[in-house]
């Protein structure tokens, strides 16, 4: 396992690879967003080593401002995450050659994940629980501070609503979410300009879901949920990035691996 | 520029990031931040990365590292808070060797504070630490209660109201038919955890923060104590840990000093807090800095002819 940085000096990456030798693919690792990149980070390094051990490389890499790579929160943006997985991916292609290369992503790892299949194709994408929509994700995660002061400060009246942290993005000023400071290109890119791509030209796709979240995988485009090379699972885990558990999500990884045993074993379907 | 780093402990390696200060003037002096929880060097907020950041600017040295087998280092380890001691200590000699430093202070935040503590009690005068700085310290092993963590037995009321009560009832009630197989592997789950019962770690792990207390009060080096005002453990640390003094950290001839962050809560969690924190932990160093090294281990108990301290563990 080798700890490294990577990507280019103003834009420095920080990744963890654990390439076995004679690998049989490669996994680029798109972590999930904020507290929830917190609350997984052990768990899926844990899964990263046992993929390893199953002699596929992976690669973890923390996108531009956020863990131990470079920058501040606020340089966080989507695009810029979609630039760190090409980085990232390229990074990858390089130690594994022609062998099959695959994304894996969490939350809004997921959507990462997808979006950066729709930009450079992949031979696979492994998708758990994705955010399907990010405008209501962001929604969400403006709530939290809401919460956090109502129920963790015993604030009776909390000093601010959504509508008026929209209101500061919107007047070009970054709003502080529990410590994280979101700029307003954060907010354009999430509420506004992107949303999950109609196009999918990976044909080797794998999401699991758990059954509370069948509403919002239902809203995946066609493309994402029919055809023959689609596979699309619910599995019993409880939502693990929720808190800093232990629990590994044992039905997420069981059924990553099944797939990829199968799928790796008869080939990757590229037609 | 952070350099990373490979820390040697029992065999494992520990994998760790050392920020470098910019410059450097006086005293060599590092601050090892121990994390509260089995998550990553960076912490929540990224608030262990700023802090290294923001100390090696003022011009200190930063060591931040993830337990054996866990996270960024190598291996796989079901963690145990013996092993988590141990590579706490390993932390601290590596540091102290490795950038040849003239004063190690140990940065813990909730549960990393205590294990700053323990640490600061070994009997190897190179894994101690020569001050301390203690944020939301875990020091009352009756607020360990860890369902999440497999350790606790689960109090099937609570689960109840967290999977029943939260979120959209209504819309629960109308996808229950169709959610009927998930929630019958859930009440499997809590059956299971309901009735294993309280594993041995668990006990372990409340003994090692029952000790914080006696610890702390032992402790005669320079020591600053953080909390959030909001932060229910300073209520625990204060009315439980510590009501009326009964450590006795006042009557000490180097007594702890306090700040308080108003509206803080246990992890600072905003940019104004954060910075309260930074500048709290930046006025604490300084004061260090201008200390003679001889004055701290004085101070520290670190004096080859003391005795050494009860051992940590």
């Amino acid at each position: 396992m080798k700890v490294l940085y990577f990507g280019e000096l103003s834009r420095r990456l920080f990744g963890i690879l654990d390439a076995p030798a004679n690998a049989s693919a490669g996994i680029v690792f798109c972590p999930p967003f904020g507290e929830e990149m917190m609350t997984t980070y052990a768990r899926l390094a844990c899964w990263g080593k046992q993929l390893a051990d199953m002699g596929i490389a992976v690669l973890r890499f923390h996108p531009y401002g956020t863990g131990e790579s470079g920058g501040h929160f606020s340089d966080f943006s989507v695009e810029g995450a979609l630039q760190d997985t090409a980085t990232a991916i390229n990074y990858m292609r390089d130690r594994i050659g022609a062998k099959p290369l695959g994304l894996f992503g969490l939350r809004f790892g997921g959507f990462l994940a997808a979006q950066s299949a729709a930009r450079t194709p992949a031979d696979f994408v492994l998708l758990w629980s994705p955010v399907v929509k990010l405008s209501t994700y962001f929604r969400e995660l403006l709530r939290t501070r809401l919460a956090a002061e109502a129920v963790h400060l015993g604030v009776q009246q909390v000093s601010f609503t959504t509508q008026s942290m929209v209101n500061e993005f919107e007047a070009g000023r970054s709003v502080d979410i529990l410590g994280y400071e979101f700029s307003p290109a954060l907010y354009r890119d999430m509420a506004k300009a992107f949303s999950w791509p109609e196009t999918q030209a990976t044909r080797n796709v794998l999401v699991l879901s758990r059954s509370s979240e069948q509403a919002s995988i239902g809203s995946l485009p066609q493309k994402w949920t029919t055809g023959e090379t689609v596979t699309k699972k619910v599995v019993a885990d409880l939502p693990f990035w929720e808190n800093f558990s232990s629990v590994f999500p044992r039905g997420f990884a069981d059924s990553t691996q099944s797939w990829l045993d199968e799928t790796l074993t008869h080939g990757i379907n590229n037609a | 520029m952070p350099e990373l780093v490979s820390i040697p402990a029992d065999g494992w390696t520990l994998h760790g990031v050392v920020d470098i200060p910019r410059q450097s003037r006086g005293q060599r002096i590092g601050a090892l931040l121990y994390h509260e929880n089995y998550n990553t060097k960076f912490g929540t907020h990224r608030l262990f990365r700023e802090l290294a950041d923001c100390l090696a600017c003022a011009g200190f040295y930063a060591l931040r590292y993830d337990d054996r087998g866990m996270c960024d280092s190598p291996g796989i380890c079901e963690l145990t808070i013996a092993d988590r001691l141990a590579d706490a200590r390993a932390a601290a000699k590596f540091f102290r060797a490795a950038y040849k430093l003239d004063v190690v202070v140990g940065w813990g935040l909730c549960l990393g504070a205590t294990l700053a503590l323990h640490t600061s009690a070994s009997p190897d005068p190179q894994e101690q630490l020569d001050a301390l700085i203690l944020c939301s310290v875990l020091a009352d092993p009756g607020i360990v209660s860890l369902p999440q963590f497999g350790y606790e037995r689960v109090e099937v009321s609570k689960v109840a109201q967290e999977f029943f009560l939260r979120g959209n009832v209504l819309r629960k009630l109308l996808n229950a038919p169709r959610s009927f197989r998930s929630w019958m592997s859930k009440l499997g789950v809590i059956v299971r955890r309901h009735s294993r019962g309280t594993p041995k770690e668990l006990g372990r792990m409340k003994a090692t923060i029952a000790r914080a207390g006696s610890l702390l009060a032992a402790y005669n080096g320079p020591c600053l104590m953080i909390f959030g005002d909001k932060d229910s453990y300073l209520t625990d640390f204060t009315e439980r840990v510590n009501p009326n003094d009964r450590l006795g950290l006042k009557k000490k001839a180097n007594p702890p000093e306090w700040v308080w962050i108003e509206n803080g809560d246990h992890t600072f969690s905003s940019r104004g807090k954060t910075e309260q924190l930074f500048e709290a932990t930046l006025n604490f160093l300084e004061r260090l800095r201008d200390q003679e090294r001889s004055a701290l281990a004085r101070l520290a108990g670190h004096a080859q002819a003391e005795q050494p301290r009860a051992a940590a563990v």
